[in-house]
């Protein structure tokens, strides 16, 4: 291996996006003793629990699976005026990935074109970039001891980032894309081209 | 295998107790670890070590570095590449290499022959010959001849390469003594500091002279500094790694050519710095001479690396040829080495008094040039004349040290884009303006005088660290022996009467001075027209030696100064780079993005074949049995779905989520037709257009809430949607109350459909009602079915009934298992985007990329129905009219039948009146095999197709005419009363 982390594709999460105003997003999580963030593109940590700030009136809450139950009634159940808050699961979009070791930076490094040093990302950054040029969010790993990120990215990339990670490590995953053996010189294949629906 | 009979007895930055082994053109030597390839083949005696591009003339080895022009060599076996310069390949154990050019070998090489018909293939004369019958049939033959490596046939058995992203404060390229103290001087003020040097050493030009530094060895005050940087945490050192391109925005390229990683091939570093420092040195320069070309023939400086930093011997007697003060240490180090120095020939009129005591009994001929060299496959004298009476002499010698003067290296800093000036003084192109954050520093800004080079370098690095926000550190100027200032006459090429024949200024591509004068006569007298013209310039050197050599003799012929001419355009790569290390880990199944589903595994277990469907899904294109071919699989497929059941993966499809008191408002501007009127819990078919009134794209949107929708979109066109939308929002109506949400992979979902959809569905376990009556058609259900929460659309792109059940992704695995279970029985037929293609033909329903082609508006695709004429506005609404206010013919969507029914066509062929071979008036979107009519049909767009209805056009094919009835655009149920059940 080149480089010395663990790398592991994580469990579902309970994950809801969040939009609306401070003010409002405040009042929502109040019950459940979250706060935001003071600083965009921070996480602010409770126990098991992160908030996000990630865009202008934009946040991500991330919970154990656990979790999403309550919270699921705890959001229908809130104060806030209907219309000024968008509440939105997005737990199965989300494919989270553990990045943890000496050399997570490096890993990082090679898939993502931030400058994740530690005087430009500190311990709890969080930032939407591109990781193998796919949009995905980027955090410091808050719930590991020591050196380490997390990456989450939408769930239908999932394979194509585990393959990556694991190429930049000297282990390539056997990844068969085709399924069946594509006749490459079959004529009948000249027609096809893709076909949106 | 030869000994090394010319390497001194000591001396050298070589180790000595590792003895490689390695094998050049078959023969085997050996050398020592530290070695080039070019410095172990001096040691065994071997001078002959290529042969030219385009006249094979016999080349030795002229330079030390990256700047080599003469000698290239092909790598064999894992080492396999293309052709490198035989200085920048470092030995190692089984090395073999061989010389791209000479047949059946170097010493003999039958295309020597082109040396007898030169003045038949001057520069450019492929412009002029080789014309008849074609150019094409002489062009492999003569690349064959050229003198160039062949690519490697497979990549790499062992290792990758890799390419990462970094960042610092401030870059130093070059570790030479200005590199040194900039680098030292930045990272003591806390900057975080990257050093990059190409060497297998730092030191730069320090490893190849004798100099002394605060009174030690310069490798000791090398290792000082080294260790001082390496101890601090914020400092990151690159050795062995050419930095190659320097981008916008201090973005500078650098490949790492032997990263510690044992599996790791090259590294490439993106470096983004906020000040780059450019400490890259000088490269000297050759003489244009009559075969200035001979093996034999070094640059001085070369010859002073070699004696000093490889300890081998290029020669034994020597006659050193120059125009400045740079060659004269050398003579005092050659002399020191054993090499015996017959002539030092300066073409000026005096030398210094210094240089005169340095060269002590060496004779110097001032006031005189060298003509011409003689001998064969190696220097064995020298023609000497002088300027005032030209009287020739010939000096017995075999190695020719020449210096024509130094270029500063340039080449990052043009490459950023900076300017640069013509300094009389140096007789070269020095920087002018930076216009990037960026700075150059010792002999790469012109200065050459050590001691004020490395007061250069510690400013430098203070004024890059400040600009950075750190506070400067003071560093002290290590003290160096004073020497004489840099002297220099130009000397671009010297006059005699052999001078143009032979008389190379671009050594690698074998311009002479001659094909420069040839193109100025044919009027490409512009430097950049010369460089094309004749290629010098061009070769994989990039004319380090000669560029300024080439711009000096179009300055003499043309009478104009060079200032006045300016240098060609410097681009990247500064040296071969492989394009494994550009491309990094990116290849095979990691080349491009590919997306899954949850289905994705299923879908190739049960053999389907796979390929991208839009926007990276990979998605199943047909499931092929045992047997069937492509056309018998798409069939069946598309029979099940007609007449019985049949199911298929829609999750790809767009999703999002809208919500907000604006949210109706937005919907409405979004689409041509109106949807503040739909009720909650059903859907309706949408059209967006751009803001010119294009189609952009097509779905259904369900009401969820008083203010919630699920709008879906098309596979490929998701992103561009949402980007449409953001825009809308951010732009147009930045008051507006609404959010949007991409939900594409929240929801997967397995589309049944064909006749017996229902029937089957009643069989699930469910708490929805499917009748026709509970769950008409464009209606949206919730509830469960098989114990996992679904949403439920009656929504159809087949044209069957079909019910498409969306539920969380982390549920859509087991619901499509479990579908299968029951289904199977029923004859459930999984159904892929072939199959999907012809039943949608079959209805006329429209495709983006097919129908919807960029050009198409609603109308022309006869949906002038989902023109609102109620609304006030939407996007597109009103650029679609302008358009239509002026009468113009337009293409409309039309069916075509082809007069043999079994002919189908290829999508994409134009059509033409009456078959001519004359502007289009249209071209087919899509034709397919039609299960429902059993014979093929086409739809196509065709200019006022639909007044044309019963008429026959012509789909115009390589060498066929294919005629076919237009008709409607739709083959089957026509009122859609399957559809709608």
């Amino acid at each position: 291996m080149i480089y010395c982390v663990n790398i592991e594709r994580l469990e579902l999460f309970c994950v809801f996006d969040l939009k609306g105003s401070r003010t409002d997003i405040t009042t929502l999580l109040t019950k459940l003793k979250i706060v935001p963030p003071e600083t965009p593109n921070t996480a602010a940590i409770f126990g098991n629990v992160a908030l996000y700030w990630i865009g202008p009136q934009h946040w991500i809450l991330r919970a154990p699976q656990t979790e999403a139950d309550a919270l699921t009634v705890e959001f229908q159940t809130s104060d806030i005026k209907e219309g000024n808050t968008s509440i939105v699961e997005v737990s199965d979009m989300l494919q989270f990935f553990s990045i943890r070791g000496a050399d997570a930076s490096e890993v990082i490094a090679v898939c993502c074109t931030l400058d994740t040093h530690s005087t430009t990302f500190p311990h709890n950054a969080v930032t939407y970039t591109e990781i193998f040029e796919t949009k995905a969010l980027l955090s410091r790993d808050a719930f590991a001891d020591g050196e380490g990120f997390q990456i989450a990215v939408d769930r239908s990339y999932a394979d194509f980032i585990d393959d990556n990670l694991h190429r930049i490590l000297g282990a390539p995953l056997e990844v068969n894309h085709a399924g069946r053996a594509a006749e490459a010189n079959n004529p009948e294949h000249d027609n096809q081209k893709h076909r949106d629906h | 295998m030869t000994s090394q009979l010319r390497r001194l007895a000591s001396g050298g930055d070589i180790d000595r107790s590792k003895i490689i082994r390695y094998e050049f053109n078959g023969t085997r030597y050996q050398g020592y670890e530290g070695d080039t390839l070019a410095s172990a083949l001096i040691a065994n005696g071997v001078s002959l070590t290529a042969r030219s591009f385009k006249y094979h003339r016999p080349r030795g080895i002229m330079g030390a570095g990256s700047e080599e022009p003469a000698s290239f060599v092909e790598l064999l076996d894992d080492d396999a590449s293309s052709s490198q310069p035989i200085t920048t390949v470092l030995l190692r154990e089984g090395l073999r290499a061989k010389s791209v050019s000479g047949w059946p070998s170097l010493k003999y090489d039958l295309l020597s022959i082109n040396q007898l018909i030169t003045r038949c293939i001057p520069a450019g004369f492929y412009y002029k010959t080789f014309k008849w019958p074609n150019w094409h049939f002489f062009e492999p033959s003569i690349r064959r001849i050229a003198g160039l490596a062949n690519a490697p046939k497979q990549a790499p058995t062992k290792g990758q390469y890799e390419s990462r992203n970094w960042f610092c404060d401030v870059l130093i390229i070059g570790a030479g003594p200005a590199g040194l103290t900039s680098a030292l001087t930045a990272a003591r003020s806390g900057a975080r500091t990257i050093l990059v040097d190409d060497g297998t050493n730092p030191g730069g030009g320090l490893l190849n002279r004798t100099d002394k530094v605060n009174d030690k060895n310069t490798s000791d005050w090398i290792t000082s500094i080294t260790d001082e940087l390496d101890s601090l945490s914020n400092v990151l050192r690159l050795q062995e790694s050419i930095a190659w391109a320097y981008r916008e925005q201090n973005l500078v390229v650098v490949t790492e050519r032997q990263p510690a990683a044992e599996l790791l091939l090259q590294r490439t570093w993106r470096i983004r710095a906020r000040q780059v420092i450019l400490a890259c040195g000088a490269i000297e320069r050759t003489l244009v001479f009559a075969n200035n070309d001979r093996p034999g023939v070094m640059l001085a400086s070369a010859v002073q690396a070699y004696v000093n930093r490889y300890a081998v011997l290029p020669g034994k007697r020597a006659v050193i040829f120059t125009n400045n003060d740079s060659a004269y240490p050398v003579a005092v180090d050659m002399i020191a080495a054993g090499i015996e120095i017959a002539s030092i020939i300066d073409s000026r009129t005096g030398p210094s008094n210094a240089m005169r005591e340095l060269a002590g009994d060496i004779e110097i001929l001032t006031n005189h040039i060298v003509a011409s060299t003689l001998g064969r496959q190696r220097v064995r004298a020298v023609v000497v004349q002088s300027n005032e009476t030209g009287n020739p002499r010939s000096i017995p010698c075999d190695l020719l040290c020449v210096s024509g003067g130094w270029n500063p290296t340039i080449h990052l800093f043009s490459q950023s884009r900076s300017t640069l000036r013509y300094n009389d003084d140096l007789a070269a192109f020095i920087p002018h303006e930076a216009v990037q954050a960026c700075e150059c520093v010792g002999a790469a800004a012109g200065e050459f005088e050590l001691g004020q080079i490395l007061a250069d370098g510690i400013k430098v690095g203070a004024r890059a660290a400040s600009d950075c926000g750190f506070k400067r550190v003071e560093t002290s100027v290590p003290s160096t022996a004073s020497s004489a200032p840099y002297s220099i006459e130009p000397l671009w090429q010297v006059n005699s009467s052999e001078t143009s024949a032979n008389a190379f200024v671009d050594i690698q591509n074998d311009v002479t001075l001659n094909d420069v004068h040839l193109a100025i006569r044919e009027g490409f007298g512009a430097i950049e027209h010369v460089k094309r013209y004749t290629t010098g310039g061009m070769g994989i050197d990039q004319g380090k030696t000669g560029g300024i050599n080439i711009v000096g003799a179009v300055a003499n012929r043309s009478n104009v100064a060079l200032r006045d001419i300016g240098t060609t355009t410097y681009r990247s790569p500064f040296a071969p780079i492989e394009f494994g290390a550009i491309a990094g880990g990116r290849e095979n199944s990691a080349l491009l993005p590919y997306r899954h589903t949850p289905m994705t595994q299923w879908n190739k277990d049960f053999g389907a074949t796979m390929y991208e469907s839009g926007a990276r899904w990979r998605r199943p294109g047909y499931y092929a049995k045992n047997g069937e071919t492509f056309q018998e699989t798409v069939n069946r497929e598309a029979l099940a779905t007609r007449t019985n059941l049949a199911v298929y993966d829609g999750s790809p499809l767009g999703k999002f989520d809208i919500c907000g008191p604006d949210a109706t408002k937005l919907i409405d501007i979004l689409y041509t037709n109106l949807f503040s009127n739909l009720k909650v819990g059903t859907g309706r078919y949408g059209m967006m257009l751009t803001e010119d009134g294009r189609i952009l794209d097509d779905g259904v949107t369900v009401k969820l809430g008083e203010n919630h929708y699920l709008m879906s979109t098309s596979t490929a066109n998701a992103e561009v949607v949402h980007r449409h939308i953001q825009h809308f929002l951010q732009i147009e109506r930045p008051k507006w109350n609404v959010w949007i949400t991409p939900i594409t992979t929240q929801w997967s979902n397995a589309t049944v459909c064909g006749p017996n959809a229902r029937e089957f569905l009643s069989r699930v376990e469910s708490d929805i009602d499917f009748s026709a009556d509970e769950f008409p058609f464009m209606a949206m259900r919730e509830g469960t079915i098989e114990g996992i929460e679904a949403r439920v659309f009656r929504v159809s792109f087949t044209g069957e009934l079909s019910f498409e059940i969306n539920v969380q992704s982390r549920f859509a695995l087991k619901l499509w298992e479990r579908l299968f279970e029951l289904g199977e029985p029923l004859g459930l037929t999984p159904i892929g985007s072939e199959a999907n293609h012809v039943l949608r033909v079959e209805k006329g329903f429209l495709s983006l990329g097919h129908e919807v082609d960029g050009t198409a508006d609603p109308y022309d695709l006869g949906m002038s129905w989902i023109m609102s004429k109620k609304k006030v506005d939407y996007i597109g609404k009103r650029a679609v009219e302008i358009r239509r206010s002026v009468e113009s013919p337009r293409r409309e969507l039309v069916g075509l039948l082809t007069d043999d029914p079994s002919r189908l066509v290829t999508e994409g062929a134009p059509l033409t009146p009456s078959g001519r071979l004359e502007a289009s008036e249209g071209f087919v979107t899509a034709s397919v095999w039609s299960v429902a009519s059993s014979r093929s049909v086409a739809l196509a767009l065709l200019t006022n197709g639909r007044s044309r209805i019963g008429q026959t056009a012509h789909i115009r094919l390589k060498g066929e005419i294919v005629p076919a009835t237009i008709t409607q655009p739709c083959f089957y149920d026509a009122d859609s009363l399957r559809m709608k059940n």
